[in-house]
């Protein structure tokens, strides 16, 4: 019997677990698939079974520790914290004690920068912006929150500032809860959309403003303003009103206006998203290049992927309020933990087609219409329905013996350097993407193959990701 | 060969146009030249219809400064409008802000109220004005005319208009900056909003300057402002028109002055405004 449990008022993001020992028993000998979460604790619904202190790293596996496994998970930061009973609003506090407590033991030293998102929640009315939201931004972390418009990444952001009080949740800048503290008393700097600069004052006025705030010395003042305009190549400007100025230098008024401070860390809210295309990819290098000289802590929102690939040290992607996957760039695009994430990221998306795993002459295979995807598992499970995804570029045109999926071309776009090819396999749209010319033409029937380990299987229901969990590790101990 | 542009206004609608607004504008500065074309007669010839006042003369000029210490009137009239203006702004400034940067409970009642002030007659609150005046000793005085009109709707109304068009991240980068809420509204929102804010005060300034009603209740033994001055000339035998029109005519100078200092102030103000 494998049961789903509702974990929800701790988990925030899924619903999963299985009942730990009757899994181990029954597929010990062969494995099985585990649906991944991103979760920060979760519990079984006796109440009786240990928690696990999820990980900010994206990937590690929803592991069913009841009853024979105590070892800590397979992710840096997390650990197995005693018994703590299910259910009530109690067992959240003490469990935030709990995790509080090992946040602050697992770090020898803490760093000024750093912040902590403790089950961040923000309602407006019976909208939920943000929902339970854990995270952990280390000192010098560039931390990009992405996400489509709505997802709430602003929201959190603006939470973080202090210019929204959560509804729920706490906020910890180095360690000391600010949860409550106004924002000019926090020790963060932000840079608007909007650039937000003040249209009465001058650009070195607009520069000096937090410094002026801080009742700095006029001469002070003066040399700073001096020195952050020179790093920003805004010298020549600095008597100009924002008025006369062009975006991109606007731009750099705000980066200034914030760089001013030395503050301890920088909240940056789609700066780029008003710059046109080829500005955009230059401030996006300057300010990666700020950052690694400055050794400072960021987060910056965008909805636009490619900023979050080029700049992040890790992303945190979010959908609907809740975090959908936290991660590496290369950790988020090339493990997805959901279907949203799969989609989100990469360009063309990723293709996601419906099939059924299934074994034949022991190993595993994904089967559906035109299609017949070996996935390299030598295992006997189950049959049991998936959602199998593989990125365009992973996808190779070859002959119709060695292909895995056969379809038609639909279309064919030329991007210059390379080929994309939208096709059709039964009922699912699937894009094939590689060096230009792909040699395919429209009405083309093409075989397509993809190595198993560009696989990704995500379970239909919840969307998750899907992990072969080999049969060695859940034999019970 | 030159083409006229597409869908342009044809040159007959540009002249027609023109037309149209020289009209108007003739018709508003007539009654004002009338004024001062009239103060500048012989004091024999002010019922005269001549569109030009000739031979001139101050005589009318000197008679007014004669029989009324206009000097004083325009002193004590100047010290009302401008305290009015003054506290209708303050007032309306920190109400519009309250109302359009923070959340609170029973908002949206109190600003119905504020407005709701508005739509009472100034009959219905002029009695119970006098009487509160009365009670505190103030009839007769300046601050009398002044205390009543600290408060107007029309001011907390306009500049939440305006502030509510403000936009809202400067005042979060100013909070962000380390700003309170009230060094924000002093150091980004009034220097953002001084168009809103002179075009108000000049507003409100005139209003005050030419009110005559509430004066005249309050100062009923004097004569202390202009307005009330110029009872002084209108008699049961007929009006004294010259020196009459050469007081009128002192009386707008100032709101003149007044409207060409902040005139440039305010076109100034609208060209450096960097608000997009």
């Amino acid at each position: 019997m494998i049961e789903e449990l509702d974990v929800r008022p701790f988990l925030g993001a899924a619903k999963l677990l299985h009942d730990g020992a009757l899994v181990a028993e029954r597929y010990a000998a062969f494995g099985e698939f585990i649906e991944t979460a991103p979760g920060i604790v979760c519990v079984s619904r006796a109440g009786t079974a240990p928690l696990v202190l999820g990980s900010t790293k994206s990937r590690w596996l929803y592991r069913p520790i009841g009853l024979s496994d105590r070892r800590p998970v397979d992710c840096p930061r997390g650990t197995v914290l005693p018994q703590v009973k299910a259910g009530g609003p109690a067992s959240a506090r003490s469990m935030t004690s709990a995790v509080h407590r090992t946040a602050t033991h697992g770090c020898c030293a803490v760093a000024v920068s750093r912040i902590q998102l403790e089950g961040l929640t923000r309602r407006f009315g019976a909208v939920t912006a943000v929902d339970d939201v854990w995270l952990d931004v280390a000192d010098r972390e560039f931390l990009v929150l992405l996400g489509p418009s709505g997802c709430g990444k602003s929201t959190l952001l603006r939470m973080i500032a202090g210019l929204l009080p959560p509804s729920q949740g706490r906020v910890l800048l180095g360690g000391t809860d600010i949860t409550h503290v106004p924002p000019q008393r926090r020790d963060l700097a932000m840079v608007f959309q909007s650039y937000a600069l003040y249209p009465h004052l001058s650009v070195a006025r607009n520069i000096g403003f937090p410094l002026r705030a801080r009742k700095w010395s006029r001469t002070d003042i003066k040399a700073k303003v001096a020195a952050v305009a020179a790093t920003l190549e805004l010298t020549e400007l600095l008597d100009r009103r924002p008025k006369e100025l062009s975006g991109g230098q606007r731009q750099r008024v705000a980066l200034g206006r914030a760089l001013v401070r030395d503050p301890g860390a920088f909240l940056m809210d789609e700066p780029l998203s008003n710059l046109d295309a080829k500005l955009r990819a230059t401030t996006r290098s300057e300010i990666s290049e700020l950052h690694s000289r400055l050794g400072a802590t960021v987060v910056y929102v965008t909805h636009d992927q490619v900023e979050a690939m080029t700049m992040a040290t890790r992303i945190a992607l979010l959908d609907g309020g809740r975090l959908e996957q936290l991660g590496t760039p290369s950790e988020v695009y090339d493990e997805p933990a959901s279907v949203f994430v799969a989609r989100f990221l990469g360009s063309p998306a990723m293709n996601i087609v419906e099939a059924t795993v299934r074994s034949a002459c022991g190993t595993l295979a994904a089967h559906g219409p035109e299609l017949e995807v070996p996935l390299g598992i030598d295992a006997d499970v189950p049959e049991r329905p998936v959602l199998l995804g593989v990125r365009p570029e992973h996808l190779t045109l070859t002959t119709a013996d060695r292909g895995d999926l056969h379809a038609v071309v639909t279309a064919v776009e030329n991007l210059g350097s390379e080929e994309v090819a939208h096709c059709l396999a039964g009922q699912s749209r699937v894009s094939v993407r590689g060096p230009r010319p792909l040699g395919v033409a429209v009405g083309d029937r093409v075989h397509l193959a993809a190595q198993p380990r560009y696989l990704h299987l995500f379970a239909p229901g919840s969307g998750r990701r899907l992990a072969w969990r080999p049969a060695s590790v859940t034999a019970p101990a | 060969m030159t083409t006229e542009p597409v869908g342009g206004p044809s040159s007959v609608h540009r002249i027609a146009g023109h037309l149209v607004l020289g009209l108007l504008s003739l018709l508003c500065v007539f009654p004002i030249y009338w004024l001062y074309a009239t103060s500048l007669r012989v004091p024999g010839d002010v019922s005269e219809l001549s569109p030009l006042p000739w031979p001139l003369s101050t005589d009318n000029y000197a008679d007014a400064l004669e029989k009324n210490d206009v000097a004083a009137m325009l002193l004590n009239t100047g010290i009302v409008a401008v305290l009015s203006a003054f506290g209708q702004l303050l007032v309306g400034l920190l109400a519009a802000y309250a109302f359009a940067a923070w959340r609170f409970p029973l908002q949206r009642l109190i600003y119905l109220l504020f407005v709701g002030t508005w739509l009472v007659p100034f009959q219905a609150t002029m009695l119970p004005n006098y009487v509160l005046l009365a009670r505190l000793g103030l009839l007769e005085t300046l601050a009398g005319v002044i205390v009543p009109n600290l408060c107007s709707a029309l001011g907390v109304l306009l500049l939440r208009e305006h502030l509510k068009s403000f936009p809202k991240e400067l005042l979060d980068a100013a909070r962000m900056d380390g700003r309170s809420s009230w060094t924000a509204l002093w150091t980004v929102v009034v220097p953002a909003l001084r168009p809103a804010l002179a075009a108000l005060g000049i507003l409100l300034a005139i209003t005050a300057w030419n009110e005559y009603f509430w004066p005249a209740m309050v100062l009923q033994r004097s004569n202390a402002v202009v307005q009330l001055g110029l009872r002084s000339f209108m008699g049961t035998e007929g009006n004294d028109w010259g020196p009459l029109m050469a007081t009128a005519g002192l009386a707008c100078l100032p709101v003149f002055a007044l409207y060409l200092v902040l005139q440039r102030h305010i076109v100034n103000a609208f060209v450096r405004s960097g608000l997009k």
